[in-house]
């Protein structure tokens, strides 16, 4: 699971309205860097806007990890049906991706895709 | 057209629905027993139905759609008032609540109260064309995954689906407005009631909608009872444009258009005069090559300005620009030129700071060469039709030598920059017709920042 290690901001100068453009700069544990910036007046607390955003990409990139897997998860899952309606002759493979496949096939696709990315 | 009439009060669901003695008691089974394309359901303000779910496929049409209206009953057919408040609630179940079909929906209150993460569906149908003015879109439920689905994300479908004057509400911080196709809120607000710190408000139809583009324009809505973190929009599906114009923002917003982490290529989040102060400059792009901001700071000495307050754009490519291939385009500066077969050339001015690991361009100095900063104008080049021309002051091709683009002694105010190094990109073409010179900066090298003055110099 992706962790950030590292935050930290920066302030530009003061903008014609009284606030300052704050620039966040969040790595991860693979090194990966997400920026985030917005506009503060004095009043916002920059600490604590910069730690509840570090929480925030934690869950928003671990979301985006499990769909990947979810996705490869069914993604193996609908290849092994494919091979085997091409090995019972229900599926010409010369139509595989020209949404050529009969729908029984297309139906146990569906079914098994369904199955492999319950939560 | 016939009108129908419905009415919780004392109606019933055997009665004929043809005045308001003889009202129907349930929109999703009386009235839907007999409504026909084109008709007009009148809708006792007071009204209120509820079941565990709601399905209501209306049989209106684009040719000839249905209207279904919150009004206050006169005589015994008669209206005197549009009166918004008739309420429609599901309550259970994982079924939701589903409108779907085309047609103007004036007042009502829509609320899906399920635990369960169901969707509250609008315009689902391929090929719905939907109104709804002056209503309440609620999503009270617990349910983290529910969405407010908008549109139709049918293979080969489209629909367009519009919010006048619309109040919207989350029942949880997973909750999302999902669009499809083309969704448009013009006024509105969002609801000071129910869950105000969701991850974000909106996020680009999902897989059912294989990645095709969808696209979400709001205008003059006022999203200031959310949370000051809220992001506008969260992740989806690629080849997604949303166009904020004119809306106000949460107090000390601190929010995004779009998180980093959820940007994909083909996204593009357009933020115009979006603000929780009283300015009217506000600019913010963000898309998968980076971002474009207004700043009040860093401006050109007689530069652009909204007449009171000097401005410049602020460029800042992700490390996903690679050029030729993917690059960060400025918004368009449109100038109109009214002369014709006159040599013009329009030059756009630039600052950068050198003092920045890696520096900044690879020209002397570290200046922007002309494959990594260029500006490109569209004008009336044909004297025969409105087919126009395109001129870039970039390299000639691929494999032609770039080279510095031209050093400037224009002023800036550059505080915060170490070591400011100013430069313009100029064009110079003969426009065949009077018409519109179309300009954009563009920036070639990843993770990257310049300012921009949006002021071009046309002489």
């Amino acid at each position: 699971m992706t962790t950030i290690v590292e935050s930290s901001w920066s302030a530009g100068p003061v903008q014609a309205c009284g606030r300052q453009y704050v620039l966040e700069t969040h790595v991860d544990d693979a090194g990966v860097i997400y920026t985030a910036e917005y506009l503060a007046g004095k009043e916002v607390d920059r600490d604590a806007v910069m730690a509840a955003r570090a929480v925030e990409i934690d869950e928003a990139v671990s979301a985006r990890d499990s769909g990947k897997q979810e996705r490869g998860d069914a993604q193996a899952a609908v290849d092994v049906v494919l091979k085997q309606a091409v090995k019972e002759g229900k599926l010409n493979p010369d139509v595989i991706g020209k949404a050529g496949y009969e729908s029984e096939v297309a139906a146990d696709v569906a079914e098994v895709a369904a199955e492999a990315i319950k939560p | 057209m016939t009108d129908r009439f419905l009415n919780s009060g004392d109606g019933s669901d055997s009665n004929t629905g043809a005045d308001w003695s003889n009202e129907k008691l349930t929109l999703a089974t009386g009235i839907a027993a007999i409504d026909a394309a084109g008709d007009r359901v009148l809708i006792n303000f007071a009204h209120t139905e509820t079941a565990a779910s709601i399905t209501y496929t209306f049989p209106g049409t684009n040719a000839s759609p249905n209207q279904f209206l919150s009004v206050t009953p006169t005589g015994g057919s008669g209206v005197s008032a549009l009166t918004a408040g008739a309420t429609f609630t599901a309550n259970s179940g994982a079924g939701g609540m589903t409108w779907s079909g085309s047609g103007y929906l004036y007042g009502l209150t829509l609320t899906m109260s399920t635990s369960s993460s169901a969707a509250l569906s609008l315009g689902g149908g391929d090929g719905n064309h939907q109104t709804w003015e002056a209503c309440n879109i609620n999503m009270t439920g617990g349910g983290g995954a529910s969405t407010l689905s908008v549109g139709s994300a049918a293979t080969g479908g489209g629909s367009r689906i519009v919010f006048i004057g619309c109040t919207f509400q989350f029942g949880a911080t997973g909750q999302r407005i999902q669009f499809a196709s083309d969704v448009q809120i013009k006024g509105g607000s969002w609801s000071a009631s129910g869950t105000l710190n969701p991850g974000a408000v909106f996020i680009p139809a999902g897989a059912n909608a294989n990645g095709r583009g969808q696209h979400l324009k709001v205008d003059g809505f006022d999203f200031s009872n959310l949370n000051a973190a809220v992001n506008l929009m969260g992740a989806g599906q690629g080849g997604a444009l949303a166009v904020f114009r004119g809306c106000k923002l949460p107090a000390s917003w601190s929010g995004e258009p779009i998180a980093d982490a959820s940007l994909i290529a083909g996204q593009r989040v357009e933020m115009y005069n979006c603000d929780n102060a009283d300015t009217n400059y506000k600019l913010w792009v963000k898309e998968y090559c980076g971002s474009i901001r207004d700043q009040t700071t860093i401006v050109r000495t007689g530069g652009a300005s909204d007449g009171t307050t000097p401005l410049s754009w602020k460029l800042a490519s992700s490390a996903n620009v690679a050029y030729p291939a993917a690059v960060l385009v400025s918004p368009e500066i449109a100038i109109w030129n009214d002369t014709a077969g006159v040599s013009k050339t329009v030059t756009l001015e630039f600052v950068h700071d050198t003092n920045v690991a890696g520096g900044q361009g690879a020209g002397a100095s570290f200046a922007f060469r002309d494959d990594e900063v260029w500006l490109e104008v569209e004008y009336m080049g044909n004297g025969s039709f409105p087919l126009t021309s395109r001129i870039t002051d970039a390299p000639a091709s691929v494999i032609a030598t770039p080279a510095d683009q031209a050093s400037s002694s224009v002023t800036w105010t550059t505080t915060g920059l170490t070591t400011p190094v100013k430069q313009k990109a100029s064009v110079t073409f003969t426009p065949a017709e009077k018409g519109w010179f179309i300009c954009r900066l563009v920036l070639a090298k990843a993770s990257k920042t310049l300012y921009v003055c949006p002021k071009a110099d046309v002489t």
